[in-house]
């Protein structure tokens, strides 16, 4: 259940939410956080993927590492064409990725089904749309150049406007659902308890920091540790400094490739050195990492289930 | 006649002054209760009077504060929301040693008691603090939300509900009757704090569904802790 993780990342959480009301951090510092995060653990923790891989298939030929490769530079390939061709698609299939993702490594309960997927993919979707819509004046020039402005600035407000309730209430009404039909849901009732905390320990953290600084909480080191902790608790690797040393270290070499690449594109597709061109290819540069990272993720419990 | 006079000269209670009629029903039904509860004391058994005792003290301190916050919103037309807090800071706790009382025979410990309380200050306290606009709406009232949800989960899935079910039948239906008014009744009050905090809010459409914030917590007092007291009284009766 990774309880006392969560609660340590909280604890870290709340004192960032601490330490910004005493000392407000500016943009450029809150997006240096967001940077140093994404570099040190958010990008690193789909490094593992290939390892993942080679931990599932184990006794595989060399063959079918090329192919899992393959496999993974071209999911990376058509999902950037998409970014390229229909960047609004592309937003969508992101939102819907990160919605079923985010929302199973928050997951305390059972996943034995489609119905369990399906509710945490909706709390996932629920988070992600709260924290985005919330934060909607900050969010709003990444989205208006990720969607290549079809859509006006105001226009993002006025759906945010519309959805940040929705998004809050749809979080309430699954977790009362979830309570109801607690046995169905959870193995055991502490994790209800904690799915509950959990949920709104992060909704006062999404209410206290700004984007940036949510988003480096939430996906820096968040997401980032129990994903890193899941994959060490699935090889079964100790739960000690050099436990955590040989899965970072593991993650090392892949994680170069994807920073050196990010850059790359980044360096590429930039016209001009801003922050506001700079966000929205950085994110662009991780959405495509993300999908084939999901599906090899998602492997981890297809595994388990055998 | 466009205007009721009630208990007094100097109240005057307009026909369509909700807000005012149900502080004054709300007085008189926790009045009354208090002299039920208080007058049935000398037909319970000793077993069970400390929680009816406390079930009659409940109503009373709402009783006294509702006949403040009566004259209150009588004078100024303003929400009461101090005196609401300082009667709930009083009543809420106790409602809390009804469960202590009513499981004690069963093992209740003072370790849940006080873990009881101080989910229920804890949840009384930031409501406060949201709704008297000393910071963030949502923030307080997330946290407010949390320690309630602890009280629910103690009743209905905790160790509260552990010690009811070993208490006996009856206390066990006591305690699913009380789990019940914790689970809806209480959230009656969200309803009133999102109404009264709407303003400026991604709730701001709560300030418009017609509901006046006053007349919810009316309700919602008189219900549960007259309820509470009631299903407290009722069990007296059926363990005895």
């Amino acid at each position: 259940m990774q309880i006392k993780l969560r609660q340590l990342l909280l604890v870290i959480g709340f004192g960032l939410a601490l330490l910004h009301a005493y000392f407000p951090l500016s943009t450029n510092q809150q997006l240096g956080v967001l940077f140093v995060t994404l570099f040190t653990l958010g990008i690193p923790h789909g490094a593992l993927d290939f390892y993942i891989d080679q931990r599932i298939n184990v006794g595989a030929d060399k063959k079918h590492g090329y192919i899992f490769l393959f496999k993974y530079l071209m999911n990376m390939l058509v999902y950037g064409l998409v970014w390229y061709f229909l960047p609004t698609i592309a937003i969508l299939i992101f939102i819907g990725l990160t919605a079923f993702h985010f929302g199973e490594i928050d997951w305390l309960g059972k996943s034995y089904n489609g119905i369990h997927k399906l509710c945490y993919s909706i709390l996932g979707l629920s988070w992600i749309l709260f924290l985005l819509s919330k934060n909607i004046h900050t969010a709003i020039d990444v989205f208006v150049l990720l969607g290549q402005s079809k859509m006006q600035a105001n226009e993002y407000i006025y759906y945010a406007n519309i959805v940040l309730p929705i998004s809050q209430a749809t979080l309430v009404g699954i977790h009362i659902i979830l309570f109801f039909a607690h046995k169905y849901f959870f193995s055991d009732t502490k994790q209800l308890f904690f799915a509950v905390m959990q949920i709104g320990c992060l909704t006062i953290l999404n209410m206290l920091l700004p984007l940036w600084l949510c988003f480096s909480f939430y996906f820096g080191l968040w997401h980032s540790i129990l994903s890193f902790d899941k994959i060490r608790q699935e090889f079964e690797m100790e739960n000690s400094f050099l436990g955590w040393k040989k899965l970072l270290t593991k993650a090392i070499p892949y994680a170069a490739v994807a920073w050196t690449g990010i850059i790359v594109f980044i360096y590429f597709s930039l016209e001009a050195w801003s922050i506001k061109e700079v966000m929205p290819l950085l994110f662009i540069g991780i959405a495509v990492l993300a999908l084939p990272h999901l599906q090899v993720f998602t492997k981890i419990k297809l595994d388990k289930s055998k | 006649m466009d205007s009721l006079f009630l208990l007094d000269a100097v109240t005057v209670i307009a026909k369509t002054d909700y807000v005012s009629f149900t502080f004054f029903v709300g007085t008189m039904a926790m009045m009354a209760a208090s002299v039920f509860f208080f007058f049935e004391l000398s037909n319970t058994s000793q077993e069970w009077r400390t929680s009816v005792l406390v079930s009659g003290l409940i109503t009373f301190i709402a009783a006294v504060h509702y006949y403040y916050m009566r004259s209150y919103y009588a004078e100024t037309q303003d929400s009461p929301t101090f005196f609401r807090y300082v009667d709930w800071l009083l009543t809420v706790p106790l409602m809390c040693v009804e469960f202590y009382l009513i499981t004690k025979k069963a093992g209740g410990t003072t370790g849940l008691l006080w873990k009881m309380i101080l989910a229920s200050v804890v949840m009384l306290v930031t409501g406060y603090m949201g709704e008297a606009g000393l910071g963030n709406a949502t923030v307080w009232g997330t946290v407010s939300a949390l320690a309630y949800f602890y009280i629910v989960y103690e009743v209905w899935l905790g160790d509260v509900k552990k010690l009811a079910t070993n208490a006996g039948s009856a206390v066990a239906s006591a305690n699913k009757a009380l789990g019940w008014f914790i689970l809806v009744g209480w959230a009656i009050y969200p309803l009133g704090y999102l109404i009264g905090t709407a303003e400026g809010q991604w709730y701001a459409g709560f300030a418009n569904i017609g509901l006046d914030m006053d007349i919810v917590y009316n309700i919602g007092d008189a219900v549960n802790k007259i309820g509470f007291g009631l299903v407290i009284y009722a069990l007296s009766r059926k363990a005895a």
